[in-house]
């Protein structure tokens, strides 16, 4: 009986699926994970927002109040006002002594501590300014003490909008009838503004449950295979590896579609019936009103967004084929989980449109015609290219495909013997401390900078990061009979390279900042609340010194000891220079937790990885690193400083700089 | 399969100037497989000799077509595996000690799937799979998950995959590594029950009282290169040397003088 390539495709997906179907893991992942995804997380959001929201506006607030310092017609209108009962006050009259300025620091604390009991507001009125004004006292920490806070807001600002009125017809003669207010409506059709909420959020959430459904099913079934040692059985078939990685390929595409259309038709779900909406009734009739438009639409935007699912899979298989075990295997899942992240993001920014440029981006056109297939606003010359782009990008990706299940690479490393076998040891365990590490960072370091933003700087480069260098350093140099000096690249530099790197930093400054104009012009990311800028409104009390060496000088030292001196040399033993420097990028990208400089400390990263590669010491990356980071903080002080000095001098400094940098390293 | 004609041209494999250069990932060569000459006939177990690491799976890979040889070749069972490796894999029953079954299929369905890889017609497979389940003794578990069986009850399931589409030469990679004293039993009553079926079975191993009991010809391999093929009284008469392992030793002092 004779059988196509397809036909014995066909055999494999079969028996793959049906492996798939019996793991509870994977219905999980592809099934539920995908279709209670948005009904748990709006719902639960919304159940939380209301329930909360109900027993706040339910419990009463207690005022004191000084307000002797007012007129006594304008004290008793205001008493008057927050005792209405829909308001819950308590109000309690108080003394406390009359200030000289309201904020001044004897009043504050005065205040603070009449803040007793259930007391949580204190208003004082303070007639020493210009203007009579009224300070409302609160701990702004406390629940209660918020929503009484916003309360009395609320009612006083009303009273004043009332007063002014009341002034200015007094003063000028004009009835407050005639001045005009603001109405704005969207006039939408309800099935467009429907879609248009849909698909900002849709897109990014699509791909991320597509790739953990996928990589369940891609991790199975071929790192699963290896480790499992079915592979062997399986290649000595009488039947072509192609047929076989198709096999496998259709396997984790077809859990890919189950996974997207599951979440894509749960969100419309939730969306059109219920939780999502009762936010904007306006968006449950744009589903009622129009359900055949509607679905129409959907049904487009996943037909356009099919190709995607293609080379998702194809890029989960080759990926999974990399490793020899499912646990290897998970670790080559995250940087495709971060790039599809970063790919997705812009369609879930208004900004952003498919232009024809960002349709020839894999994920990212498909995403934004999604996005706007969805709102109704898809033009379609974009969606052609970002179809046919897609269609591209998985046809190359399929390419690879043949070598997923290449036997002389499958059974290379264990017939070679144990000594290679043991050096794969170095860089697996490079990497994978590289991502705890960079997990520690964010998580711990990240939480300790919440609480106190020097103090948990300080902590987190002085503290996490050297012991972390130290630990990864401890483990790869016992392994590999050195010192831990030896192994953190602790040699002594050629003065050439320490030249070259001082050279290239006021240049690479330059070229981060023009990165980041040409981001925010073409491809903008999301902005993030954190990153440099904030550090700096926070740090702002700081001398230039202190955070030259607290945010240049510090990271340089340290966050080089971790990237380029331990988990750099674990990688270098049994990694190409290519995959140490896209590895380094990678980590170091993910460590400073910011989708908006995801590219420059992506560049960062590789390059210092590369400074180091060549120079075989790590100190000329710590001068680089360190100079960079003090020139940002000094153009953070005085934004037009570095620009002050030209273009010509960094260039010609930088080019300098490679020169020296390019020279060979010291020898052994 | 046309056993008559293969048995006529007498050799059931038939190695010439096997080699295979293995490239690690960062450049070096490593050679594992040295020029390799040997031949097996049906109705023989011949064995492959020598310590970890001699390079008798990647012979073993090659014969089976799984790698590609980067010099010389081999003809098994009549087809050659650099110019017709689909063939070769339709007249060969592979198994080896790491060989693991797929843990949530059944017994009976991964002989049907490797059955229907194998092209077999559904009729005469599902009869074949009932005259397996009968030989091996697999009607009690047979239709039971495969993670939940006990390590004898998994190999026989992987014996009669392998012998699936009753293969003229079986090829076993240290097929009794990691078995226990009863499974290790079956497993030689069951190389034993090829030969007398007139098959070939090509085995490698490295555990002397298995290769002198079970073999009729043994070919000593050692960093590569063969170092004797002969039957165990060809060996003796060569080396001088009454048990096997003396004539191990014996083989590899020659094929290395101490002063190298």
């Amino acid at each position: 009986m004779k059988r196509s390539l397809l036909g014995f495709a066909r055999l494999v997906t079969r028996s793959e699926v049906r492996t798939l179907v019996r793991d509870r893991r994977a219905f999980f992942l592809a099934v539920l994970l995908p279709m209670l995804a948005f009904p748990l997380g709006m719902g639960g959001m919304e159940w939380l927002e209301s329930s909360s929201a109900a027993s706040l506006s339910e419990s009463d607030v207690v005022a004191a109040y000084d307000l002797s310092a007012l007129p006594d017609a304008l004290a008793a209108s205001i008493v008057a006002e927050l005792g209405a009962d829909e308001l819950r006050l308590t109000l309690e009259p108080i003394e406390l002594p009359h200030p000289s300025a309201a904020d001044d620091a004897a009043t504050r604390s005065a205040a603070r501590a009449t803040l007793t009991g259930e007391r949580r507001l204190v208003l004082l009125a303070d007639a020493t300014a210009e203007r009579p004004r009224v300070v409302l006292y609160f701990d702004g920490a406390e629940t209660l003490g918020n929503e009484g806070a916003r309360r009395v807001g609320a009612a006083l600002t009303s009273l004043i909008d009332a007063a002014r009125a009341v002034e200015i017809t007094a003063r000028v003669g004009v009835d407050p009838a005639a001045a005009f207010a603001l109405d704005v409506r969207d006039v939408a059709p309800p099935e467009n503004s429907f879609g248009h909420r849909l698909g900002k959020l849709l897109p990014l959430v699509l791909v991320l449950m597509m790739i953990s459904a996928g990589s369940f099913a891609a991790l199975g079934a071929f790192a699963g295979e290896r480790e499992e040692g079915t592979i062997e059985t399986l290649l000595v078939q009488p039947v072509p590896a192609l047929a076989l990685a198709l096999g496998k390929l259709l396997t984790v595409l077809a859990t890919v579609v189950v996974a997207a259309v599951g979440n894509a038709l749960s969100f419309a779900a939730v969306t059109a019936f219920g939780m999502g909406a009762s936010a904007d009734a306006a968006l449950s009739s744009g589903w009622s009103a129009s359900t055949g438009i509607w679905v129409g639409r959907l049904a487009l935007a996943l037909v356009a967004f099919a190709p995607t699912a293609v080379l998702l899979s194809a890029a989960l298989s080759l990926v999974s084929a990399r490793a020899r075990s499912f646990r290897e295997g998970q670790h080559y899942i995250l940087p495709l989980v971060l790039i599809g992240t970063l790919l997705a993001a812009p369609a879930t920014q208004d900004r952003v449109s498919l232009s024809y440029l960002l349709a020839l981006l894999p994920v990212t056109g498909p995403t934004l015609a999604l996005r706007d297939t969805l709102a109704g606003s898809i033009a379609v010359g974009p969606l052609v290219v970002a179809v046919l782009s897609s269609l591209a990008w998985s046809f190359a990706a399929l390419r690879g495909l043949a070598a997923t299940l290449d036997a002389e690479r499958l059974f290379r490393t264990r017939a070679t013997g144990a000594e290679l076998g043991a050096r794969g040891v170095q860089s697996r365990t490079a990497i994978g401390f590289g991502i705890l590490s960079v997990a520690m960072i964010l998580l711990v370091g990240g939480r300790l900078q919440s609480m106190d933003l020097i103090g948990g700087l300080v902590v987190t480069l002085w503290g996490l990061v050297p012991l972390l260098a130290w630990l990864s350093a401890r483990g790869t140099a016992r392994r590999a009979g050195e010192g831990v000096r030896e192994t953190l690249g602790l040699r002594r530099p050629r003065g050439l390279h320490l030249v070259g790197a001082l050279c290239i930093a006021p240049a690479l400054a330059m070229l981060v900042a023009a990165l980041l104009r040409w981001q925010t012009a073409h491809f903008p990311m999301p902005t993030d609340a954190g990153g440099l800028v904030e550090l700096q409104r926070q740090l702002e009390a700081l001398p230039v010194w202190a955070l030259v060496l607290l945010v240049g000088i510090s990271p340089g030292i340290t966050e080089e000891l971790l990237f380029r001196g331990a988990l750099l040399s674990g990688m270098r033993r049994d990694l190409s220079p290519v995959k140490v420097v896209l590895w380094q990028a990678l980590l170091f990208a993910a460590a400073h937790g910011s989708v908006h400089r995801a590219l420059p400390t992506a560049l960062l990263g590789a390059l210092f990885a590369l400074v180091t590669l060549r120079t075989r010491s790590l100190f000329p990356a710590v001068v680089l690193h360190a100079v960079y980071n003090s020139i940002v903080v000094l153009e953070l002080q005085d934004a037009a400083w570095l620009t002050s000095y030209g273009h010509a001098g960094p260039v010609g400094l930088g080019v300098l700089g490679v020169v020296c940098l390019g020279a060979r390293a010291r020898a052994d | 399969m046309n056993l008559t004609n293969n048995s006529e041209n007498g050799a059931a494999v038939r190695a010439s100037g096997l080699c295979k250069t293995y490239r690690g990932p960062t450049g070096e060569d490593f050679e594992a497989v040295r020029g390799l000459e040997f031949e097996a006939t049906y109705g023989e177990i011949h064995g492959l000799l020598g310590p970890n690491g001699a390079g008798k799976t990647t012979t073993l890979r090659m014969l089976a077509s799984i790698l590609a040889p980067t010099a010389g070749t081999a003809i098994v069972a009549g087809a050659d595996v650099v110019r017709e490796p689909l063939e070769v894999r339709r007249r060969i029953g592979f198994l080896s000690a790491s060989t693991g079954l797929y843990a949530r299929l059944t017994g009976r369905e991964i002989l049907t799937y490797f059955g229907e890889l194998h092209g077999i017609p559904r009729e005469a497979l599902r009869a074949r799979i009932e005259e397996l389940i009968d030989a091996f003794e697999l009607a009690r578990f047979v239709d039971q998950r495969t993670e939940g069986l006990s390590s004898g009850q998994r190999q026989r399931v992987s014996i009669a995959r392998a012998v699936l589409h009753d293969p003229p030469v079986l090829i076993l990679d240290e097929p009794t590594t990691g078995l226990d004293i009863l499974a290790t039993s079956d497993m030689i009553d069951f190389v034993a029950s090829r030969r007398s079926a007139g098959r070939c079975v090509l085995l490698s191993t490295h555990v002397l009282s298995e290769a002198e009991r079970l073999c009729d010809r043994i070919g000593v391999i050692h960093h590569g290169r063969m170092l004797a093929d002969g039957t165990l009284d060809e060996l003796r008469a060569e080396t001088g040397r009454e048990f096997l392992d003396e004539v191990f030793r014996e083989l590899v002092a020659r094929a290395e003088p101490p002063s190298a």
